[in-house]
C-alpha cells in the first residue's frame, strides 16, 4: 500500500550560538530519519526531551523544510513553507499542539476558532459552516453551549478537544499530535486518547502521535519509532518493540515504565545526561550511556538492520541477533 | 401544563462603567466637541484685539461677561483663543498619536514577519530614534524645512513610534514562534489574516495603553516646541503656545497660562483613565 506520508532520510540542521561574528555550531536536531505513515494508521514516535521528536513532526507537516532528504505526501513533494500551495495543503494535514491554551486565540469564541479553517479555505457557506461546527463540537464531546465560550472558560481537556475540533474541521488525511496529552491530567489523558482512537476509526485519518508516554504510544500506535539524539534507533510493531526491545536504549526506556503489581524489576538505569547534539559522540551516539557498549560502538556508526520480525534496529548488537539480550 | 425547561443562553453581562471613567469620557467628548465646533463657538476672532480691555480677569475674579475667561496682554479674548487652541492641539495630538501607532505597529509586524536583515534594519531605526533626543530631531527638521501644520503633525507622528514598533515586534514574534499565531499559520492562513485578525486584536490592549501614555506626551512636546517658537506659530495658537506666551504675565494675569494648563491636565488625565478602562474592557480574560 502506498504510504500517505514518507520521510526519506530527512535531516534538520540548526545553527546555534552564532552571532554576527561567531560561526556558531551546527546542531543536527533530526539526522537522516526515514519514516512512513500509511493512510488511516498511527505512527507513534517516542524518545526523551530534545531527541528531535517535535522537529520530525514539524518536518512531516512541512512547517519546516528539511536540510537533507525529502518529505513526500501522497507521493508528491511538499511545497515550500509559506507559499500559496503550502497554505492550500494545510487542509489535508494538521497539527495538534501540546499546549491547547497557547494554541487558541483567547479573544475569540470556540465556535469562531473551529470555523476558522473553514473560513481560511473557503469551505461551505455560512449556514453550512455553522452546521459543521456543531457537528465537530459533538464529535469531540463538547456541549453546544460551549461554542460561545472563550478558551479561558474551558478546562484543559475541553480546550484540547476544541483544538482537535479545529484540526479536524477541514477533514484532513493526516494529523500530527505533538505531545497532545502531556499537559493534561491523567484522567483526562485517557479520555482524549480514546477520543482520538474513535475519531480515527470514524474518519480514517492517519496520525503521527508524538509522546514520551510509552504506554499511551503502545495503546494507540500501529507502528512505533524510538528516537535518540535525532535518529530513529528502533522501529516496528509496538507490541513486539515493547515486549522484546532490541536496542539497548529502547530496553532502558521500557524498563523505566512502572508496572502495577511489580515492585522491583530489573531496571536499566542510564548513566549521565543525553549528550549535546552539537557535540555528537563518535560511532553510535548512544555508546557513552549504553550498558552493552563494545569498543566497536565508539568507532562505527551502526547501520539499520531489519530483524526477521520486521523491526528496523540501528545497533551493532542487532547485526548479530544471537547476542541481543532478551 | 408541563413545565418548560429553558436552557438559558449565556447572558452577556454588561459591566457598569465606573463613574470616574464616565466623567473622563464626558470630558473627552466635550473637548472633541469644542475642537470640532471651535470656529462656530468662539465669541471673538483670535486676533481681534481690544487694547482698552487688556489683561481683564475672568468673570468670577472681577471680570465682565463680555470676556468670561478674561483677556490677554493685547486684549484678545482668552476663551476664544482657548477654543481654537484646543482644536489645534487635539488635531496635532490625535494625528500624531495615530501616525505613530500605525507606523510603529506596521514596522514592528514587518520586522517580526520577515526577520533577517529586514528586522535588523527596523531595529537599527528603533535604536536610532530611541537614542536621539526627539527635541533635537524636531529642531533640525523644523529649522531646515520651515514650519507648516501638516509637516508639524507628521513630525510629531515620528515621536514615540519606536515604542509601538518594539512592542508589536516582540509580541508578534512571540505569537509567531509558539502559540495562537503559529497555530493559525499552520491552518493555512495568509499573513494578512494572521496579523490583522489575530495578532492585532490580541496586542491592541497593550498598544492602546501605550497610545494613552504618549498622547499627553505629544501634547507636552507640542507645548514645548511652541514655547520655543518652533511649533505652532503666531497668529495661530495652541495650548502650548498659549502657555508659552502667558508665562510672561504669570504674576499679573495668571489666567492666560492657567486656563490652557488646566485643559492640558484634565484632557490628558481623561485620556489615561479611559485608556486604562479600555484595556481591561478589551481583555475577555478579565471579568
Amino acid at each position: 500500500m502506498m504510504p500517505l506520508l514518507r520521510l526519506d532520510g530527512v535531516s534538520r540542521v540548526y545553527r546555534t550560538g552564532g552571532g554576527m561574528f561567531g560561526r556558531g555550531s551546527l546542531v543536527r536536531a533530526v539526522d537522516r530519519v526515514s519514516l512512513d505513515v500509511a493512510p488511516g494508521q498511527t505512527l507513534g514516535i517516542v524518545g526523551e526531551s530534545g531527541c528531535g521528536k517535535s522537529t520530525t513532526g514539524r518536518l512531516a507537516l512541512g512547517l519546516e523544510a528539511p536540510d537533507e532528504g525529502s518529505v513526500r505526501f501522497r507521493d508528491a513533494p511538499l511545497p515550500a513553507p509559506g507559499t500559496a500551495p503550502w497554505r492550500a495543503m494545510r487542509r489535508d494535514m494538521q497539527l495538534v499542539f501540546q499546549d491547547p491554551l497557547g494554541a487558541l486565540d483567547r479573544r475569540l469564541t470556540i465556535a469562531a476558532q473551529i470555523a476558522e479553517p473553514l473560513d481560511i479555505h473557503g469551505i461551505g457557506g455560512k449556514s453550512e459552516r455553522q452546521d459543521r461546527v456543531a457537528a465537530l463540537l459533538r464529535d469531540v464531546g463538547l456541549r453546544p453551549d460551549q461554542a460561545a465560550q472563550h478558551p479561558h472558560e474551558l478546562s484543559g481537556g475541553q480546550r484540547q478537544r476544541a483544538v482537535l475540533a479545529r484540526a479536524l474541521a477541514t477533514d484532513p488525511a493526516l494529523l500530527v499530535c505533538d505531545e497532545p496529552i502531556s499537559a493534561l491530567d491523567v484522567s483526562i489523558q485517557a479520555q482524549v486518547v480514546n477520543m482520538l482512537a474513535d475519531i480515527q476509526a470514524a474518519r480514517g485519518v492517519a496520525l503521527v502521535f508524538i509522546s514520551h508516554d510509552l504506554k499511551v504510544v503502545r495503546q494507540v500506535s500501529h507502528d512505533v519509532a524510538v528516537m535518540y539524539l535525532g535518529r530513529v534507533v528502533e522501529r516496528g510493531d509496538p507490541d513486539i518493540v515493547f515486549a522484546t526491545p532490541a536496542h539497548p536504549y529502547t530496553q532502558a526506556l521500557i524498563s523505566a515504565v512502572p508496572v502495577p503489581g511489580h515492585r522491583q524489576r530489573a531496571r536499566i538505569v542510564l548513566q549521565g545526561e543525553p549528550p549535546n547534539p552539537a557535540n555528537r559522540p563518535t560511532g553510535c551516539a548512544f555508546h557513552p550511556r549504553c550498558p552493552q557498549a563494545m569498543p566497536r560502538c565508539a568507532a562505527e556508526d551502526p547501520a539499520v538492520t531489519t530483524l526477521p520480525d520486521g523491526r528496523a534496529v540501528a545497533c551493532h548488537l542487532a547485526e548479530t541477533p544471537s547476542r541481543i539480550a532478551a | 401544563m408541563s413545565a418548560v425547561i429553558t436552557t438559558a443562553a449565556p447572558v452577556i453581562r454588561r459591566r457598569a462603567i465606573p463613574p470616574a471613567v464616565m466623567v473622563a469620557m464626558g470630558w473627552i467628548g466635550f473637548i472633541l466637541a469644542i475642537a470640532l465646533l471651535a470656529e462656530l463657538l468662539r465669541p471673538y476672532g483670535i486676533t481681534q484685539m481690544d487694547l482698552k480691555a487688556r489683561l481683564r480677569p475672568p468673570v468670577l475674579f472681577g471680570g465682565v461677561w463680555a470676556h468670561p475667561l478674561g483677556t490677554d496682554e493685547l486684549g484678545r479674548d482668552v476663551l476664544s483663543r482657548l477654543m481654537v487652541s484646543i482644536r489645534m492641539s487635539v488635531t496635532i495630538a490625535f494625528g500624531a498619536t495615530i501616525i505613530a501607532a500605525v507606523l510603529g505597529t506596521t514596522l514592528g509586524f514587518i520586522a517580526a514577519h520577515f526577520r533577517g536583515w529586514v528586522e535588523q534594519v527596523v531595529l537599527m531605526l528603533v535604536d536610532f530614534q530611541a537614542s536621539m533626543p526627539f527635541l533635537i530631531i524636531a529642531l533640525a527638521v523644523l529649522a531646515f524645512f520651515g514650519n507648516s501644520l501638516p509637516l508639524f503633525i507628521g513630525l510629531m507622528g515620528l515621536y514615540g513610534w519606536e515604542r509601538y514598533a518594539r512592542m508589536s515586534r516582540g509580541l508578534a514574534a512571540a505569537a509567531n514562534s509558539q502559540g495562537y499565531a503559529a497555530a493559525i499559520r499552520q491552518l493555512g492562513a495568509r499573513p494578512g489574516r494572521i496579523y490583522l485578525r489575530h495578532i492585532l486584536p490580541n496586542i491592541a490592549a497593550t498598544l492602546i495603553v501605550a497610545a494613552t501614555l504618549s498622547f499627553p506626551e505629544v501634547v507636552l512636546l507640542e507645548s514645548g516646541l511652541s514655547f520655543l517658537g518652533l511649533g505652532v506659530q503666531p497668529p495661530m495658537t495652541s495650548l502650548g503656545n498659549m502657555v508659552g506666551y502667558g508665562r510672561e504675565y504669570l504674576t499679573r494675569a495668571p489666567w492666560i497660562l492657567l486656563t490652557p494648563s488646566v485643559i492640558i491636565v484634565t484632557t490628558t488625565l481623561s485620556v489615561s483613565l479611559v485608556g486604562d478602562w479600555l484595556r481591561d474592557r478589551l481583555d475577555p480574560t478579565l471579568s
